[in-house]
């Protein structure tokens, strides 16, 4: 049975017919502003909003007064907030990076078994000779930071590409 | 807002009312969906690009954004709608 359509019923259907929330216009309007958004991010990249390392030759810093074969130690370099590792293959070449997986800036970490960095948010992997990513999402290899053993101690001395 | 009263009904002389007219709205989100779609492709290759140090790429990039930006603006700004409805 219909219900009875009262002046007051009446009314309020028509303003919930009329008063959509979302129009196909707000729509566009919407997408208008997404668009200007989006071009306002890229001119914040441009800009450097995002910090990156900067290149060349850094303050010295030592990173410890020796590193056994196979192991790894945390460090920051260049500033105090840049989290760093520095590895000594098994070969017994001592290599550096930025510990900053290149995905979503999650810590990356030295596994002694695979012998490979890796960032266990994504499981990206990193290769430990060269920083080029071997697998999972990140899409640029680690930086790279120069090192020089001296008779005192494992030096930090800059950062590479 | 949209420029009214809140419960008041909205402005019904400038509906979409015709097919042709209903048609051309579509048309014009779905034009400046494909715009934003790209726009987030350049703003994640910019972003890698500013990582990878690789200005060049990052500059066109940004124009591509002004370009894609104003055009949607100038898609949503012409309102074929209106004029078609004025001109009845």
């Amino acid at each position: 049975m219909r219900p009875v359509e009262t002046s007051a019923r009446r009314h309020l259907l028509d303003r919930i017919r009329q008063d959509r929330l979302v129009t196909r216009r707000d729509y566009l309007r919407m997408l208008v502003t997404v668009s200007g958004g989006l071009l306002t991010g890229t001119a914040a990249v441009a800009a450097g909003v995002f910090r990156r390392l900067p290149l060349g030759a850094a303050r010295e810093k030592l990173v410890a007064s020796e590193i056994a074969p196979g192991d790894a130690v945390h460090f920051s370099y260049p500033g105090d907030d840049d989290p760093a590792i520095a590895v000594r293959l098994p070969t017994g070449r001592v290599v550096a990076f930025t510990a900053v997986c290149t995905h979503l800036s999650c810590a990356v970490l030295w596994i002694k078994e695979s012998g490979h960095l890796e960032c266990p948010c994504h499981d990206g992997v990193f290769d430990a000779r060269s920083g080029n990513v071997l697998a999972g999402p990140p899409p640029r290899p680690l930086t790279r930071i120069s090192i020089d053993e001296r008779p005192d101690g494992i030096y930090a001395t800059g950062v590479e590409t | 807002m949209n420029g009214r009263e809140h419960g008041q009904p909205r402005e019904r002389g400038v509906a979409p009312d015709h097919p042709d007219l209903a048609a051309a709205l579509g048309g014009r989100i779905a034009v400046v969906a494909l715009i934003v779609v790209t726009q987030l492709w350049a703003l994640t290759t910019a972003l890698d690009a500013w990582f990878e140090r690789d200005m060049a790429a990052v500059w066109w990039l940004l124009g591509y954004q002004v370009v894609a930006f104003t055009t949607s603006l100038l898609i949503w700004i012409a309102r074929p709608e209106r004029r078609r409805v004025a001109d009845r």
